[in-house]
């Protein structure tokens, strides 16, 4: 096998290893950043008095949770 | 408000003027009548489209020559070049003719007409062209029962045609009192300016009258009683000419720019002709002494010789212009453009970005979101919804808690006429623009593509459940009526729903909010059909209730999950986010 081809595969595999990094970096910042959201939702639910505001923010908490499981499983 | 009372004012006010002046009642009414069949006709025309008659005008439109012979013909039968000009701007509606093919029909149009000339001249009287009237009518009732579109179209044809033809009957009707009031005699001139100002007579008497050939018969009646001299009777057939153009040109208001381009070069075809023969008056009308004893004319039958200097005045026409047919309606497009409303023009298309990519893929995209703007409105219209104040989920339940009122939206025809242009526009930028692209930018102007087609769809699900809908809000039973006025909820819920996630700004938020949305528009699903079913056992509703209830409810349901699909390509960017929304979609 030719040098510069040698030296290709190798620039193509640090690139994609460089690749793969900053998207795991990335799900691990859309996990933190739904986590923050997901406590905080918690904490706002309990100061809720109508059953009708509870079950809307109940739904976004279940949307955040099905989001963050899937993140999860990217990583 | 104003212009509610303005109009019952004007209302009222014509209603006065009908009553008032009988004469002008029955002109009025022959208008209306003529109206009328022209609409019947146009219907008439596009139901048979499909069928043998396209193939017929191929046949015999095929060339130039064909054309202009069709029209000679077709005008010699029905004895009026008005009633062809009408077939032929109806047949350039539907396009079943091209421009080229429909000037040639009016060009022979106009000799064919010059047959009525000779008719009136030999017998004397006018042929009653309303006598044709009550058996087309009936014919065109008896076909319109058929179930087959093409004798339905037929029926129709002859409808128009029936009262087209009693329209012009009673225009003629009205306008008796006005052809006695008219003493040509009083007016005879001689010289240039007799010939001048009996042209404009002419012109006037023709556009007032609506026929030629009633002017015609004023005239030639005159001159055989010796009422106006014989240089004045032609000046007023070539005013006659002229103004007959009027009728085409008023006809060809309601119609499309290729049915005004035909009464433009018909009105161009009369105009260039008039000149020349109003030129060489002299000549002409010597030429017609000459030849007039070779067909049998005796020298003092003024009304023949009439008759004969109408048709030369046409023929005149024919062998100067027909060379440059082609030239006259690249001058007619030129004249009349294409109009294009201002929702169908591309704000975002730029040329100059077809070559950078990233800018190309910005331009489709906002262009999309116009496209979806602009079929959103439509949306709401359709079903009954005023979009001014209608921003939040509160500004819908006032709108909703309110009794529905009917807004006439046609979206096949805010379709065809506006969104279509836009769609289209869209789909060729983006063709173009990828020519330049790497394949993952290839794979997002797809993606958009895709949305764009999504948002016709569903502008198309939001026509195909709006009859039911309509129908079933009036119901007097009120468990139908909750469910329609439900459907309705939720369709606009989402288009709400989806502008609030445009107007966030981080995307992770938009994710949040439409996998909210994809929950609970599944969740709406499940609850409609267990209700709908209850409905049916309990006996609330009918079984035909039932059936577009289930109907509807999944076109919405299908429209709804649409919609999420589109809003994710359009309102996430993030390609990562986008792929969290994706997958948590396939693991369900």
């Amino acid at each position: 096998m030719k040098l510069s081809k040698i030296i290709s595969k190798i620039k193509k595999y640090l690139k994609n290893e460089s690749l793969a990094l900053t998207k795991q970096e990335k799900i691990k910042e859309i996990i933190e950043k739904l986590s923050l959201k997901k406590a905080q939702l918690k904490q706002d639910m309990k100061t809720l008095e109508t059953e009708q505001e509870k079950e809307k923010m109940q739904k976004e908490l279940n949307a955040i949770s099905k989001l963050l499981k899937k993140s999860k499983k990217l990583i | 408000m104003s212009k509610q009372l303005l109009l019952i004012f004007g209302f009222v006010f014509f209603a006065y003027f009908v009553i008032a002046y009988q004469d002008l009642a029955i002109l009025l009414s022959g208008i209306a009548i003529f109206i009328i069949g022209m609409f019947f006709m146009q219907d008439g025309f596009r139901l048979l489209s499909g069928g043998i008659l396209d193939k017929l005008l191929q046949k015999f439109t095929s060339n130039l020559f064909y054309s202009i012979l069709t029209g000679v013909i077709s005008t010699a039968l029905v004895q009026s070049s008005t009633i062809t000009s009408l077939i032929v701007i109806s047949f350039l509606s539907v396009e079943l003719l091209t421009l080229v093919q429909g000037v040639g029909i009016i060009f022979g149009a106009n000799l064919g007409s010059t047959t009525t000339a000779w008719i009136i001249s030999s017998l004397g009287v006018d042929v009653k062209i309303s006598l044709y009237a009550m058996p087309l009518i009936v014919f065109g009732v008896v076909l319109r029962f058929a179930k087959n579109s093409a004798y339905k179209g037929l029926g129709n044809v002859l409808l128009g045609l029936g009262f087209i033809f009693l329209g012009i009957a009673y225009m003629k009707e009205g306008f008796d009192t006005l052809k006695d009031s008219i003493d040509l005699a009083a007016y005879s001139m001689e010289g240039i300016l007799g010939i001048l100002v009996y042209i404009v007579i002419g012109v006037v008497v023709t556009v007032v009258i609506q026929s030629s050939a009633a002017t015609l018969a004023i005239v030639i009646t005159a001159l055989n009683a010796d009422s106006i001299i014989y240089i004045n009777a032609l000046a007023l057939v070539i005013g006659a000419n002229l103004g007959t153009t009027l009728t085409a040109i008023l006809a060809s208001l309601a119609s499309n720019e290729n049915g005004k381009r035909v009464a433009f070069a018909y009105f161009v075809f009369n105009l260039v002709t008039a000149t020349i023969v109003t030129i060489f008056i002299g000549f002409i009308s010597g030429f017609v002494d000459i030849t007039a004893p070779y067909l049998g004319i005796d020298a003092d039958n003024y009304g023949m010789k009439l008759a004969l200097f109408h048709s030369l005045f046409s023929i005149i026409g024919l062998l100067v212009l027909s060379p440059f047919v082609n030239q006259i309606v690249a001058f007619s497009k030129r004249f009349i453009k294409k109009k294009v409303s201002a929702h169908s023009k591309p704000k975002y298309l730029l040329d100059v970005n077809l070559t950078l990519p990233e800018a190309a893929i910005v331009s489709i995209k906002k262009e999309i979101i116009n496209l979806y703007e602009n079929c959103q409105r439509a949306m709401f219209h359709a079903i009954n919804l005023h979009t001014t104040n209608l921003k939040t989920k509160e500004d819908l339940e006032v709108q909703i808690s309110k009794e529905v009122t009917k807004i006439n939206t046609d979206i096949d025809e805010i379709y065809q006429s506006n969104l279509k242009i836009l769609y289209s526009e869209i789909i060729k930028y983006s063709s173009f623009a990828q020519e330049n692209m790497t394949s993952p930018e290839q794979q997002k102007v797809h993606d958009l593509k895709r949305s764009a087609k999504i948002i016709v769809e569903v502008l198309k699900d939001t026509r195909d459940i709006q009859r039911n809908l309509n129908f079933y809000l009036k119901s007097r039973n009120d468990f139908i009526k909750n469910e329609y006025n439900l459907l309705r909820k939720e369709l606009a819920s989402i288009l709400i729903d989806i502008n609030i996630i445009n107007a966030t700004e981080d995307e992770v938020e938009r994710l949040t909010q439409l996998e909210m949305l994809k929950s609970t528009i599944q969740a709406n699903d499940l609850t409609n059909s267990a209700k709908t079913d209850k409905l049916i056992r309990e006996g609330k509703i009918k079984a035909t209730m039932a059936t577009s209830l289930m109907n509807d409810s999944a076109t919405i349901y299908s429209t709804q999950k649409k919609l999420l699909e589109m809003a994710t390509i359009l309102f996430i960017d993030n390609s990562l986010i986008k792929e969290i929304g994706e997958n948590f979609n396939e693991t369900k």
